[in-house]
C-alpha cells in the first residue's frame, strides 16, 4: 500500500518516500483556510489560505524540520496533521489510516500515539497542578499505556511510579513530581512538558519550536535530549523551528514553507549546503554565522514584509520579493503560473518550486 | 589627550530586595565604551543583562530594587546621584533605549509620527513646521516602507520589524551618543534581524552612536560587536575584542556557550551541553559563581577569582585562565540522559 501511495501520488513529497525506513506519517495536498470575518454576522468574504497545498513524508524513526517565516504556517501544519484544527482538505495517513477521515472514537484511540510540544513551556503547565498530576493527565484520560492491556483505572502508588519514572527519563529527579511548575527553569519545564508528551508511548511528536524560549546551554540540553528519545525510543519528528542551527543539528529531511507552501525540501546538509530556491537563499544567509572573521554574503529579499496570507500574489507567491525574478528581468511566467514542487534533477529527493532554480547560481 | 568613553561603568551593584532574601542580579560590573562602538553584553537569562541596562537609565523598580553602589559615567558625569528630574533630558536625548518588544514601548493610542514628533518636541528646539519633515526623515533613515503614509498608521498597522524600526527611529530622534538596545531583533525573523542590524551598523558609521547591545545570540555578537562582555550570574567573567574571545575564550563559561552552540555552518553528533542550572540571585555559591557547574572547579575556586587580563585586551576571571590561554581544552562531561541507558530496552518496543 505504502508504495501504492509514492507512485500513484504525482506530488514529489511523496516520492521523497521511495528510500529508507518505511514512512510513518504521509501528509498530502493539506490545506487549511480560516474564515476572515468582519464582525461576528458579517459573510465570509475572504479566507487566511494558512497551509495551502503541502504534502511530505516522515519515516519511522527520524526527523522533518519545518522552517519559514513567522506566519508561513508552519504551526497550522503541526495541528492540522495532529486533528487539534479540522483541515479543510487533503489527508494525512498515520499507521496507513487517514486520520482526517476516522471517526472520532477511532481518533481517540490513536490519540496517544501522536503528541505535541509546545514552545512556551510555561503557557502549557497548569500552575495550580502539580508536575506529577501534569504528566499523568494522560493517564487519567486514556489509562495505562500497557501493551496489551485493557483500559483501566490506574492506582495512585502506579501513577507515581510512572510519572518518576518518565521524568527520569528526561533527565529529572523522581520527587520533582511533588512540586509545582514555578518551581523549575524554564529548560526544566520543557523537559516536564516532553515527560508529559512521552507519558502515553507515542512513535510520533510534533514539536512546535521546543527549544525558542530557552538559553544556549539549556537548549543543547532539550536538543540532546530528544536526540537521545529518538533513539532509544524509535520516535519520528516533526520539528518545526525558526532556529536553523537547531533544525539542521536534528533533522534528516527538511522543508521550507512560504506563505503556507512547501517551496524547497531536501535532505538536510544538501538543503543548507545547496539550496535552489531564491527563498531559501534569502533565509539561509541572514543568519548571523558565530565566527567574527567570516562576512556572509548576504541574498536579500525585496521587501521586507511577508505579503498577506489573504491576498497571496499570483504565480509564484515570493515572485515580488524574490532577487532572481528581479535579476532575470521579471519573467512573466513567475507571475502567471504557479510552480510546481520538482525534483531538481530525475529521481533526486531534493525538490524545489521554482520556475528558474536552474539559474539561483546567478544570485551571489 | 585621551579618549573619554561615552560610557564607563564603574564597580556596579545593583541588588534587589525579595522575601527571598537579596539578589545581587548585578554585583561588582565594570567595562566601558567609546564613540562609535559597539560592546555587546552576552549571558544565560537571568545573568544580569537587563539590570545592568536599566541601571544606567535609572530605569530600575526602586524598590525591590537599589543601585547599592558603584559609579555610571555618561560622557564623564555619573548618573547615579542624579534626580528623577535631572536624569529627564538624559533618557531619549543623550542615551536612547531599544527594547525587546516593540509593543510594549510603543504607545497603541498614538500614531508612528505623533509618538517620534513628542519625542523630538521633549529634547529638541524645532520649529513646528518642520516637525513633520523630520519624522520623514527619520523613518526614512531607518529605511521604513513608504514614510509618508507610515508616519499617520497606529502601531498595531505595521508589522513587528517595522515597528521595531519606528522605535529605532523615535531613538535616533534625539541623536542619542549612546544606544542601549536591550535584545533588538530576539523576536523577530532572521531576514528582518539582518535588516535591523545592519541600520545599527550604519547609525554607528554614520553618526559616531556608541552602541550597547543586549543577546544571547552569538551569531549576532560576531556579525555587530566590536568589544564584548560576558556576564554569568551577576558578574563579569570575561571581557575583550570580538576577535580574540571568538578566537580563544578565557574563561570555562565562554568555551561551554561556544561548545552547546548548533550552528548552520556545520552539523556534529552531539552537542555539549554545560551541565546543571544557573543558580539562583539570591543563593550564589561563594568565590567563582560559575564553581558548581565548571569541570575544572578545585578548591581553590571558593576564593573570588579577579578579573585580570591574561592577553592584551583581553581579561578573564577565572584562576585557570592562563591553561586555557595555553591551548589546554574544557570537556564538559558527555553525560547521555540519566535514566535512559536503563530504561531504553524495556521502551524500545513502543513503535
Ligand atoms: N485560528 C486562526 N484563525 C485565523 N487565522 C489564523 C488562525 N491560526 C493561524 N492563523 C493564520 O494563519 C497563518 C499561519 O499561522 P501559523 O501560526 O501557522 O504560522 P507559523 O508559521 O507557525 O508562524 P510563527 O513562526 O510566528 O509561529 C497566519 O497568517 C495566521 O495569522
Ligand atoms: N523587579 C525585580 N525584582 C526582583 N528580582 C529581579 C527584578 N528584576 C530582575 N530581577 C532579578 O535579577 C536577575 C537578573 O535579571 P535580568 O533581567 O537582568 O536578566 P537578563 O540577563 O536580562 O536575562 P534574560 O536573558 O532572560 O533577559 C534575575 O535573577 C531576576 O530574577
Ligand atoms: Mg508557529
Ligand atoms: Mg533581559
Amino acid at each position: 500500500m505504502i508504495s501504492d501511495i509514492a507512485t500513484a501520488n504525482n506530488d514529489a513529497g511523496s516520492k521523497v518516500a521511495a528510500s529508507g525506513p518505511e514512512p510513518l506519517l504521509v501528509v498530502r495536498n493539506l490545506q487549511k483556510f480560516f474564515p476572515v470575518r468582519r464582525g461576528i454576522f458579517a459573510r465570509v468574504r475572504q479566507w487566511v489560505k494558512a497551509v495551502d497545498d503541502v504534502s511530505f513524508t516522515l519515516r519511522r524513526g527520524e526527523t522533518l524540520g519545518l522552517v519559514g517565516e513567522s506566519g508561513c504556517g508552519k504551526t497550522t501544519v503541526g495541528r492540522t496533521v495532529l486533528r487539534l484544527t479540522p483541515a479543510t482538505g487533503g489527508e494525512v495517513v498515520f499507521n496507513e489510516e487517514n486520520i482526517l477521515a476516522l471517526p472520532r472514537n477511532a481518533l481517540h484511540a490513536l490519540r496517544p500515539k501522536m503528541q505535541i510540544i509546545f514552545q512556551d513551556p510555561y503557557g502549557s503547565l497548569n500552575p495550580r497542578m502539580t508536575v506529577g498530576s501534569a504528566i499523568a493527565e494522560p493517564f487519567r484520560i486514556h489509562g495505562l499505556a500497557e501493551a496489551g492491556a485493557a483500559k483501566r483505572k490506574p492506582s495512585g502508588h502506579e501513577l507515581r511510579e510512572r510519572v518518576g519514572k518518565l521524568l527520569e527519563q528526561v533527565g529529572m529527579p523522581p520527587d520533582a513530581q511533588y512540586r509545582y511548575p514555578h518551581e523549575f527553569s524554564g529548560g526544566q519545564r520543557q523537559r516536564i512538558g516532553i515527560a508529559r508528551a512521552l507519558a502515553l508511548k507515542p512513535s510520533f511528536i510534533v514539536c512546535d519550536e521546543p527549544t525558542s524560549a530557552l538559553d544556549v546551554s539549556v537548549r543543547a540540553q532539550v536538543i540532546n535530549l530528544l536526540q537521545d528519545l529518538q533513539r532509544s525510543h524509535g520516535l519520528s519528528y516533526l520539528m518545526i523551528s525558526h532556529d536553523l542551527g537547531a533544525v539542521r543539528h536534528i533533522s534528516k529531511q527538511v522543508a521550507v514553507m512560504y506563505l503556507g507552501r512547501i517551496v524547497e525540501q531536501a535532505p538536510t546538509a544538501e538543503l543548507y549546503d545547496k539550496p535552489r530556491h531564491p527563498y531559501t537563499r534569502v533565509l539561509l544567509s541572514a543568519i548571523p554565522l558565530p565566527d567574527p572573521t567570516k562576512r556572509r554574503n548576504r541574498v536579500t529579499a525585496a521587501d521586507d514584509e511577508i505579503p498577506s496570507p489573504i491576498n497571496v500574489p499570483t504565480g509564484c507567491a515570493f515572485h515580488p520579493r524574490c532577487p532572481l525574478y528581479a535579476l532575470l528581468g521579471k519573467p512573466e511566467r513567475c507571475r502567471a503560473e504557479l510552480p510546481e514542487l520538482r525534483p531538481v534533477e530525475l529521481g533526486s529527493e531534493h525538490v524545489v518550486r521554482c520556475h528558474y532554480h536552474e539559474d539561483i547560481d546567478k544570485l551571489s | 589627550m585621551p579618549d573619554v568613553p561615552i560610557l564607563e561603568i564603574r564597580d556596579l551593584r545593583t541588588y534587589f530586595h525579595t522575601e527571598h532574601g537579596t539578589a545581587k542580579a548585578v554585583d561588582g560590573v565594570s567595562f566601558s565604551l567609546s564613540r562609535g562602538r559597539t560592546l555587546a553584553v552576552v549571558g544565560e537569562s537571568g545573568c544580569g543583562k537587563t539590570v545592568t541596562s536599566l541601571s544606567i537609565l535609572k530605569l530600575i523598580p526602586m524598590p525591590p530594587g537599589e543601585i547599592v553602589s558603584g559609579q555610571i559615567l555618561l560622557e564623564g558625569r555619573d548618573l547615579v546621584p542624579l534626580s528623577p528630574k535631572e536624569m529627564q533630558p538624559v533618557r531619549g536625548g543623550q542615551a536612547a533605549m531599544i527594547f525587546q518588544e516593540p509593543a510594549t514601548s510603543l504607545n497603541p493610542v498614538f500614531t508612528i509620527g505623533e509618538q517620534i514628533g513628542e519625542a523630538i518636541r521633549i529634547h529638541r528646539k524645532l520649529p513646528k513646521s518642520q516637525e513633520r519633515s523630520e519624522v520623514i526623515r527619520l523613518l526614512t533613515e531607518v529605511r521604513m516602507s513608504e514614510p509618508e503614509r507610515r508616519i499617520d498608521q497606529y502601531p498595531h498597522e505595521l508589522s513587528g520589524g517595522m515597528k521595531q524600526r519606528a522605535m529605532i527611529a523615535m531613538a535616533l530622534s534625539c541623536n542619542p551618543k549612546l544606544i542601549i538596545a536591550d535584545e533588538p531583533t530576539t523576536a523577530l525573523d532572521v531576514t528582518i534581524q539582518a535588516r535591523i542590524l545592519e541600520l545599527l551598523r550604519q547609525m554607528r558609521e554614520k553618526h559616531g552612536t556608541a552602541v550597547l547591545l543586549i543577546t544571547h545570540d552569538l551569531g549576532v555578537v560576531a556579525e555587530t560587536a566590536d568589544d564584548v562582555v560576558v556576564m554569568y550570574a551577576g558578574r563579569v567573567v570575561e571581557q575583550g575584542d570580538v576577535r580574540s574571545i571568538f578566537a580563544r575564550p578565557l574563561h570555562p563559561y565562554t568555551v561551554g556557550l561556544f561548545k552547546s552552540l548548533p550552528r548552520v555552518d556545520r552539523s556534529e553528533e552531539r552537542l555539549q551541553e554545560i551541565p546543571g542550572n544557573v543558580p539562583s540571585p539570591t543563593k550564589f555559591p561563594n568565590g567563582c559563581r560559575f564553581r558548581t557547574r565548571c569541570p575544572w572547579a578545585v578548591a581553590k575556586c571558593a576564593e573570588d577569582p579577579p578579573l585580570v587580563e591574561i592577553e592584551p585586551g583581553h581579561k578573564s576571571a577565572c584562576w585557570f585562565a592562563a591553561d586555557l590561554a595555553a591551548g589546554k581544552d574544557v570537556n564538559f562531561v558527555h553525560h547521555a540522559t540519566p535514566g535512559l541507558a536503563a530504561q531504553g530496552s524495556s521502551a524500545g518496543g513502543v513503535v
